[in-house]
This record gives C-alpha cells, structure tokens and sequence, in this order.
C-alpha cells in the first residue's frame, strides 16, 4: 500500500477552531478550544486515517473542511485554493469535497426514498436535469456501492445498517468527489458489515483514485485502511506518520497509552498486554 | 410509488389498526359529506318558518322538531354544520398559513429573527386567548370570517412554536447536513427534508385545534359576536334555544349533541395519531406464559451453575403470529467466571440478558428455563422477579449517561438501592455508598456523592452504575456492552475494574458484547450467537485458537488485526437474517462458505466437539459420523482447513 508521491489535495494549516462559551447572566463560560493548531494534508488518491477519543476534536475539523463549522484561526486550502465561502464557490467545493457520516439512519431523509437522496446531488452538483439520465446515474451508483438498483424506491427505515451505509457512500459519490470525508463512518456497523463497508471503500480508491480522511476512534480499521494517520489528543495533533509506523512503532506517549489499550482478538497475547498496560499505568507518567 | 414504507405510510398503518380512531374519523368523513351537500340535504328551507308548527319536539314531519318560529331544527343542523366546517377549515388555514411559514423561518434562520419572533410569540401566549381574539374581532369588527381568522391567529402562535421546535432538533441532523453537502439550497432543505418530518407532529395539532376552532366559533356566536341570526350555526342555535328552553326541552338537544360529538371525534382522532406516532408499545399485563414445555433439559441443569439457562425461547409480537427473536439458547455461568454472550446486532444476545432479568417488552412470550441459585425464574410474577433484580442479579448497561437519573444525586441513587434491599437507614446507606464508590475507584468519593450525574465522565458514571449494581452484593452481573459507549483508554479502566471486582468478591459476570478483542482480554468462556441461537460455546483459548462454527471462523477474520497485513478484510457476505426469514435451516447457511445441500433444510443440533467445546454445525455431525465410521478419523474437522485459506 505504498503510494507514489502525488499532488497535495488538500492541506490543513495550523487549524484553530473555537465554540465560544455561552454567555451567562454576568459571566462568560470559557471559550472551548476545540482544535488547537492542526496541521496536515492529504494528497489524491490517499487515506489519511485521523484517530482520537472523544473530545479530541477530530469529528469538529471534519466539519470544517466540508465548510459546516468555521474557523477561527489557521487555513484549509484544497488543491493550493482556500476554502470558498460564498454559495457559488461553495457549490464548486462540494463537487469535489463530500462526506460520509457515521450513523447512516439519521444521516437519511427518513421521509424520502433513497434514490431521492442520490438525486439530490446529481441534480444540485452535477446539474443534470433530464429524468431518464439521472434515474440511470442512481443505478450505476446504486451498483457501485453493491446495492441492487432497486433499492432506490425503498425508504431507509427498510434498509439494514450496511444498506444504508452503501446508500450514504452512492451519494457522497454522486458529484465524482475528490475526497470524502469519513466520519466514523463503519463504527456503527457490526462486525461482518464493517468488513464490507472497508472493503467497499478500499475497492472503490482503487477504481476511481478517490482521496479518504478517514476519521474514527478504531485503531484497528484506521491502520488497515489509511496510508498515512495522524493522532489527536484534546485538540492537538500528537503524532503523525505513515500508518503502519505510527501503529506499529508509536512514538508519542499518548499513541502508545491509546494502542496498549485496544484489546485484541487473542487472548494469550491479550493477557500480556494487559498485564504490561497495568504496569504502564501504575506508575504515573502523565497523570 | 413503492409500497409506501415512509413514516407516513407506517403512521396510516398503525392509525387504521385502532378500530375507535377509524370509527371517530368515519364519523368525520360523514361531517365533510354532510357540510359538502348540506343544501341539497335539507327536507325544508332552514330559514322559512312555519307558524303553525312552532316548537315541536321530533315527529315524522319534523325529525328535530322546530324552533320558535317553525324552523325545521334537522334543516338548520345541516346548514349549520356547513358553517361550522366552513369556520374550522377558515381558522386551520390561517393558522398553518401564519404558523408554518414563521415558525420554518424563526428555527432555520435563528439569530435576532428567531428571537424576534419568540419574544412575540411568548408576549400573546401570557395573554388569555379569548381576549386575543375578541381584540382582532373589536378591531375587524363582528361576524363570522372575522372571528375565525382571529381563532387562526390564535393557534398560529401555538404552531410557530411547534414547527420551530421540530426544525432546531431536525436541523442538527445528519440528514440536513448531508442535503446541505449534496448541495440543496437553503429553500429546498426547508420545503423538502425539514418540512416533512414537521407534518406528522403537525397533523396532530391541527386534528386537536380542528375541534377546538368549532367550540370557539360555538362560543362566539353563542355570545353574539361570531355569526350573527338569522343564520344558522351551532352557537347561535344554542343561544336561540336557550331563550325556550322552558317551552321545549328538546330546542337545544340536536345542536348541543352535534357539538359534543363533532369536538369528540376530532379529539379521538388525535389521540390515535399520537399514539400512532408513539412507537412504544402500549403497556398491557399479559397473563403468564405456560409453564416451561420444551425445557425438558432444565433438570439436567448444572447443579454448581448460578445462572443456568435452557432452551430459552422468546417470541415478540409482530409478523404473522409473531417473531421468533431466541430459538433455545443454553448457557451456563459459574461462580467466579466471565461468561461472554458474543454477537452481533440482531443475534438476540441483549434479549438474552433481559430475559434473566425479567425486564423483555410487554407481550412477549417466554418458554424455557432461566435458573439463578437453582431458583426458576421463568413464568415468575413480576413482584417476585423485583426481589431477585437487584438483589442477586445486577445489571449494568451500555450507556451510564441513561442508566443514572439526571435529577436525583449520585449518592442519593446508590443508597436507595441499599435501603430498599438491604434494609439500611439512611446514614448507614450513605455510609456504605461512600465505600461502594471508593471500591470502583472512583477518587473523592464523599465528594462525589453530593454530585449529579452530569457531572460525571462517561468512565466514571459508569463506575457509578457498577457501585450501584454491586450495592447488594449480588452473586450475578449482567453487563451489557458496558464499555461499549467508551473512549478506548476509559474502556481499559472500567474492563480492570471489572477483573478486579471478580477476584475480590467472586461475582459471576454475563458480559454481553459485539467485541472479540473484550471477549479475549476478559472472559473466561464466550457462547457466539447468531440469529437467536448459541453456535458455538468454548472456552476462550479454543474459541480464538480453533474455532469450529464457520461463522466464529468469519467473524474472527473479518475483525481487523493489529499484525495482519492484508489488503483486504475477509468479510461475511449478506447480512444476519431477520426473525421472518428464518427457513427451517441453519440460520447460517446463506451465507457460509462451507454449506452442504443439508444446510439449508434441517437445522442443526448442539454437538460436543471434545474439549469442553460445543458447536451448532452440520459439518461437525457429518464429521463425526465419518470419523467413527472410517479409518484415519481426524481429531480436527474440516473447518480448521477453512481458517489458513487465505
């Protein structure tokens, strides 16, 4: 899984994103850094793989890169161009920057059929307008993603958790995207579903060159998937690196306490590793 | 159009299976038909009198009777329904056409808009309706058009506050989001993927105010200032009436009914839709299921086992005469030992554990046997079952944040438990809170306990939920994906805990769980589920080293490993059929790999596989039968070969 040196798609330069803190009676709450100074880039046809626990402000610079929370400070650019802000601009951007999100349910219309939310962006982004052609758009899409071109009369409330993840995946495809942001995007799957979704992104880079920043708390899918991963703690980058290094040598304190802690599918070498992160642990290093 | 499976095609299901909801809306139907042809429906002119017929009670002439001077009553019921429907449909249109738009508007947008609009909306709230109303009636002067479109102000600001609501929680979904990424400018996500999930809510209101707006036009023209007489309405018809009430009893019957019944009606059909739109079951006593037939195993039940479960089978309502969501599960879990429940969604591992607690939805049929202590629990009433939950049978959830009540604190929630089932005082329970939370390790402890929820971690205030379940000392804890809702680090502490409360208190711990990687690093010995049944129950060592049921093998190698340096993940095609589509079979075969013609028509028995190992595989009988029949039999069935494949 090596890749040969390619254009830089998009690159994120020391990002700082801030939720202000409401304002109270006579006090402010403090604001809430959520990202502090990131910075990385991905380059055409590459995944990089963006882990951390909850809070770590992975999911809040995903937002800002599809132009859904905005920035206070540092710059996103995509292909050497920053981030648009007008609605026109930003109709060209998302031809080429989409997402897929973590819940596949509550990232589809409940009240549309899901042919009708593959639509939408071949109508919107790819100005098709003609009926006929957008209908076969949504088949080719719905076979691209393995889904029979059936299911886009059917509602998503029909459709199993992998089913809807596919849908989710044929539109992000829809406008033919540069690069998809992945936002948890397996880890409501079950196992065997998870597989195939892994297996459905990996096919589809293959065929169609598509970038991923594949963003999640599973070390395990990450390492498997990206070629490059970087490794957020509480709003700063720790560690980045190509994957196998930064999962298999981990360097940074935080990535090693993150990795001893993913128990594995083995139980002998679980219990070592088990009794080694207890020893870790009990001497304090961080707190 | 498909074959209408969006909500509001469900919500038209569940609505047309409430036979008073239909009866109510029939009846509504009838009103429409009847205020549609009203003139053509009346046997006499509802304004002409006649003299000689003056306050009349019902005959054959008159159905109703007369009025005071000779009105047909039946004639002016008719025409006054027309009114009636005429000034609700008025005021629904005013206030849908006022309330949707402001109310899509003042959530969608937000900032000082929204404020704006709110603060009105709060000001004309604190003031009585009425007098809203009889203010733009004052100032538009009287009659009926005008009082309906006050009424329609009226429930505009009432259904601007409903639709902004609905759109400020429909706009953080991801679906708005995603519309938004596709490109959908800001009208298009409005009209078409906020507007829609707004309607069914709405439905509601506009059922419920349909009725309101007929009593208030009644009201109205009752007092004077809604339709003016001679015209006929509902209201007026009342007012007149009331004047010879003496002379004929029977003047106000037919309006007063027409009233009651039309209000009626529109009320029960909103309480259907809401109760449609309601997906919780209603809550209903069921009697209990029979006594356990096909758990003609239970006495063979292991007599050192503190949970023994035997061929437990559960069945829910739905589908044709139900769903079979567990079809015979047996396990058993020792003292001391971590027992793994290992599946996925759908493999009926969570109804297992809720089955042992008694706490399955209403209706749902259990056979079988559930032994805790050797005491059966199956077919026991609920008070019974209450003494057991808690006090010998914990259970730890997958989310603390929903397991804690947000409004009560810490302390106060771990020492309710104590008083109830231990019998301890109030600073007795206090007291032994503090050392239950000390124990989970949770630093400060006596601080803590004067904390709400919130103001915990999800590590923490999961610790909090395994203090209050250890609280009297049970001899089982069931946990639930206890880590599952966890950030990894956090999911180490709490799993340590978890060991370490085995060691120091001999607990026996069901741990249910979708994990393989929990599984290794805690249990002792894990039972694989598939679609309602056990496949495969080892001891972890075997189950990792050689799994025997084919899905264990695929399940295994579709988890992604920290050393394997594979390009492709080995996935399991398909996906886990639900409880309809479960054939005679094995409820594996579509989509194993190894499947014989046999597969897919007999289902499988549980077979010993030596070692300790039980596996729910034809492969293994037919395995078996040859090894015992010819030379050379192998100790390692076929499947072994299957897992270094690739």
């Amino acid at each position: 899984m090596t890749v040969n040196p390619r254009e830089r798609l998009l690159a994120v330069h020391d990002l700082h994103i801030v939720y202000p803190g409401r304002r109270r009676l006579l006090r402010k709450a403090p604001d809430n850094h959520a990202v502090a100074g990131v910075t990385f880039s991905v380059a055409e046809g590459e995944t990089f793989g963006l882990v951390g626990e909850s809070g770590s402000g992975k999911s809040t610079i995903g937002r800002a890169i599809l132009g859904l929370t905005s920035v206070a400070a540092g710059s996103i650019t995509f292909r050497g161009r920053p981030l648009p802000r007008d609605r026109h601009g930003l109709q060209g951007y998302r031809r080429s920057v989409q997402a897929v999100f973590q819940d596949p349910l509550s990232s589809l219309n409940p009240s549309m059929p899901v042919g009708g939310a593959i639509a939408e962006p071949l109508r919107r982004l790819r100005e098709l307008s003609d009926r006929r052609e957008i209908e076969r758009e949504i088949c080719a899409l719905l076979e691209a993603v393995g889904l029979p071109a059936e299911t886009r009369h059917r509602y998503p409330s029909q459709l199993s958790g992998g089913q809807r993840q596919r849908v989710a995946i044929a539109r992000a495809l829809a406008p033919r995207p540069e690069l998809i942001v992945c936002d948890e995007a397996v880890s409501a799957l079950d196992v065997s579903t998870q597989a195939q979704i892994v297996n459905l992104f990996a096919d589809l880079q293959a065929e169609l060159g598509v970038a991923y920043l594949f963003i999640a708390h599973d070390l395990g899918v990450v390492r498997h998937l990206s070629h490059r991963t970087g490794v957020l703690s509480r709003g700063e980058m720790v560690e980045q690196g190509k994957a196998r290094e930064v999962h298999d040598q981990p360097q940074h304190p935080y990535t090693q306490q993150l990795l001893a802690a993913v128990p594995i599918p083995d139980p002998v070498r679980q219990a070592e590793r088990r009794i080694a992160r207890r020893a870790a642990n009990a001497a304090p290093v961080s707190g | 159009m498909s074959a209408g499976a969006g909500p509001q095609a469900r919500l038209w299901r569940r609505v047309t299976r409430q036979p008073v909801t239909m009866v109510a809306a029939g009846y509504l139907v009838l009103l429409l038909f009847v205020a549609a042809f009203a003139t053509q429906l009346t046997p006499y002119d509802p304004d002409a009198g006649d003299l000689q017929a003056l306050l009349q009670g019902p005959s054959s002439d008159h159905l109703l009777g007369t009025d005071q001077l000779g009105r047909d009553t039946l004639s002016r019921l008719l025409v006054a329904t027309q009114i009636a429907v005429i000034a609700g449909v008025e005021a629904i249109v005013v206030a849908l056409g006022l309330g949707v738009p402001i109310g899509l508007i003042s959530g969608y947008v937000g900032g000082r808009v929204d404020r704006a609009v709110m603060r009105m909306v709060d000001v004309l709230l604190s003031l009585p309706g009425m007098v809203v109303a009889l203010a733009i009636i004052a100032a538009m002067g009287p009659g009926l058009v005008n009082a309906m479109f006050a009424v329609g102000v009226l429930f505009a600001i009432r259904i601007i506050r409903l639709v902004r609501g609905t759109v400020l929680s429909a706009r953080e979904e991801l679906y708005v989001s995603a519309a938004r990424l596709s490109g959908a400018p800001p009208r298009r996500v409005i009209l078409r993927y906020i507007l829609p999930n707004v309607s069914i809510p709405l439905l509601v209101e506009v059922a419920l105010y349909f009725g309101v707006a007929l009593l208030i036009e009644a009201m109205l023209s009752f007092l004077g200032v809604g339709v003016q007489p001679p015209q006929a309405t509902w209201g007026t018809m009342l007012s007149e009436a009331r004047s010879y009430v003496g002379e004929q009893p029977f003047l106000p019957v037919p309006a007063g009914v027409m009233i009651t019944l039309t209000v009626l009606a529109f009320n029960l059909v909103a309480d259907g839709l809401s109760a449609a739109l309601d997906p919780r079951e209603k809550r209903r006593v069921l009697p209990l299921p029979d006594a356990p037939t096909d758990a003609s195993s239970a006495d063979e039940a292991d007599g050192q086992a503190v949970l023994a479960v035997r061929a437990l089978r559960v069945r829910l309502p739905g589908g044709d005469g139900g769903l079979d969501v567990l079809r015979g599960v047996s396990f058993d879990v020792h003292r001391g030992e971590i027992v793994g429940l290992v599946g996925e969604s759908g493999s009926g591992k969570s109804l297992t554990a809720l089955s042992c607690l008694g706490l399955l939805p209403p209706r749902a049929e259990v056979r079988g046997s559930i032994r805790l202590l050797g005491e059966e629990l199956v077919g026991r009433p609920e008070k019974e079952l209450q003494a057991v939950r808690g006090r010998k049978l914990a259970m730890v959830f997958q989310e603390p944040a929903k397991a804690l009540n947000p409004s009560l604190t810490v302390g106060r929630q771990i020492a309710e438990g104590l008083e109830i089932h231990r019998g301890l005082s109030r600073r007795e329970a206090l007291w032994e809170s503090a050392e239950l939370l000390r124990k989970v390790g949770v630093p400060n402890a006596e601080k803590r306990l004067r904390e709400y929820p919130h103001q915990f971690s999800g590590g923490m205030a999961q610790r909090v939920v395994i203090a209050m379940a250890l609280a009297c000392d049970p001899d089982v804890l069931i946990a639930d994906e206890p880590t599952t809702a966890l950030d990894v680090t956090t999911q180490g502490q709490v799993l340590d805990l978890l060991l370490d409360l085995r060691e120091q208190t001999g607990v026996a711990i069901l741990l249910i769980t979708h994990d393989l990687g929990v599984v290794a690093d805690l249990c002792d010995r894990a039972n694989v589920m598939y679609a309602g049944e056990v496949v495969e129950s080892a001891g972890v060592q075997e189950l990792f080293d050689r799994p025997q049921h084919p899905y264990t093998t695929a399940l295994l190698r579709a988890t992604p490993d920290d050393q394997a340096e594979v390009d492709r993940l080995a996935s399991i095609p398909g996906q886990v059929p639900r409880p309809d589509e479960l054939t005679g079979g094995c409820a594996f075969a579509g989509r194993c790999a190894h499947r014989l013609n046999l597969c897919s028509e007999a289902h499988p028995r549980m077979i010993d596989a030596g070692g300790g190992v039980e596996v729910r595989c034809h492969l293994h009988e037919v395995e078996l039968a040859t090894s015992v029949a010819g030379p050379g039999s192998r100790t390692r069935p076929r499947i072994k070969e299957s897992h270094d494949d690739r």
